[in-house]
């Protein structure tokens, strides 16, 4: 009986860390590419140069406040960065002192802070792709949250099909007026 | 201390030192040589990783490189660099993984999703 409960326990608990292990995928495991979200992909018109696209999908990105970081025009190339400060979530501060006393000497020349009341706000570091394979429009993002101190709280891919269609659309509109201008 | 705790000593030694002796220095690249132009190359390398999820950090069409990320906790940078050959082109491939580069097993899924893009597309034994 005792032994019963046991081995339930530890089944449990060794489904339950596996499930973590399982949990991130390896972008490098062969095999084929795993299906994008819908919609993190757009269909470009014949007559749209990389050139007019790239145009339109900087704008896009600018209004969602990304700045452009790289591109290439021959490539085909596109990449948008964007960080902001996560205000009131510095409560994700893991470890504070590694010699037992909690924050007590990390004042770091400003006042003596024990309780960590003011520390700086985690940093959301969002980075875009689109990339003109063959005439269609791919877009992947990443997104990394970093603590004051740049320990990573978390970091994914994070192309949902929201943001992609979003996105997506306003490139799609902003070529749409460009033809119809012309 | 006592006579008798001098193999944990020894073994603590041992430790630190395997810690000290970890090298940063990069391996040897994955090298793939293709018929294809450096420019196809490229385009076929960034089409690669954009399906897999990376972002593009950094493409360079004339100074043929690329470097991406991808977003994960410690995350994967991976870095193409080619060099046009007659006739061809030779791509080198690192990656590493926060910052332990990864062994080039590690890449055989790169080169052979890169095998399906590029016409004879193979991979070279590092000289």
């Amino acid at each position: 009986m005792n032994g019963r409960i046991r081995g339930m326990i530890a089944g449990v608990g060794a489904a339950l860390l596996s499930g973590c292990a399982l949990q991130g995928t390896d972008p490098l495991a062969s095999g084929p590419a795993p299906e994008p979200q819908t919609g993190c992909r757009l269909a470009l018109e014949r007559p749209a140069t990389n050139v007019d696209w790239m145009r339109a999908a900087s704008e896009a990105l600018k209004a969602q406040h990304y700045h452009v970081s790289d591109s290439d025009a021959e490539l085909g190339v596109l990449n948008a960065r964007r960080v902001r400060s996560l205000p009131g979530l510095g409560a994700t501060e893991l470890v504070s002192g590694v010699d037992g006393f909690p924050g007590m000497y990390h004042a770091e020349g400003r006042i003596n802070d024990p309780w960590q009341v003011f520390r700086g706000d985690p940093r959301r570091i969002d980075r875009v792709t689109l990339f003109n394979d063959g005439g269609e429009l791919r877009l992947t993002r990443g997104t990394t949250v970093l603590s004051d101190r740049n320990f990573p709280i978390d970091a994914r891919p994070t192309a949902q099909t929201g943001f992609c269609v979003g996105l997506l659309d306003a490139v799609a509109d902003r070529l749409d007026l460009k033809e119809g201008a012309q | 201390m006592t006579v008798r705790s001098w193999p944990f000593y020894a073994l603590l030694l041992l430790w630190m030192t395997g810690c000290a002796s970890v090298s940063s220095t990069p391996p040897a690249p994955v090298v793939v040589a293709t018929s294809a132009s450096p420019l196809q190359t490229q385009k076929a390398l960034a089409g690669v990783l954009v399906e897999r999820g990376f972002t593009i950090d950094h493409a360079d069409h004339d100074l043929c490189t690329l470097s991406a990320h991808f977003a994960a906790r410690p995350p994967f940078h991976v870095e193409g660099e080619c060099r046009p050959e007659t006739p061809g082109t030779r791509l080198e491939l690192r990656a590493r993984r926060g910052t332990t580069w990864l062994a080039g097993p590690r890449l055989t899924g790169l080169v052979e999703a890169l095998a399906q893009k590029l016409p004879e597309a193979r991979a070279v034994a590092t000289p």
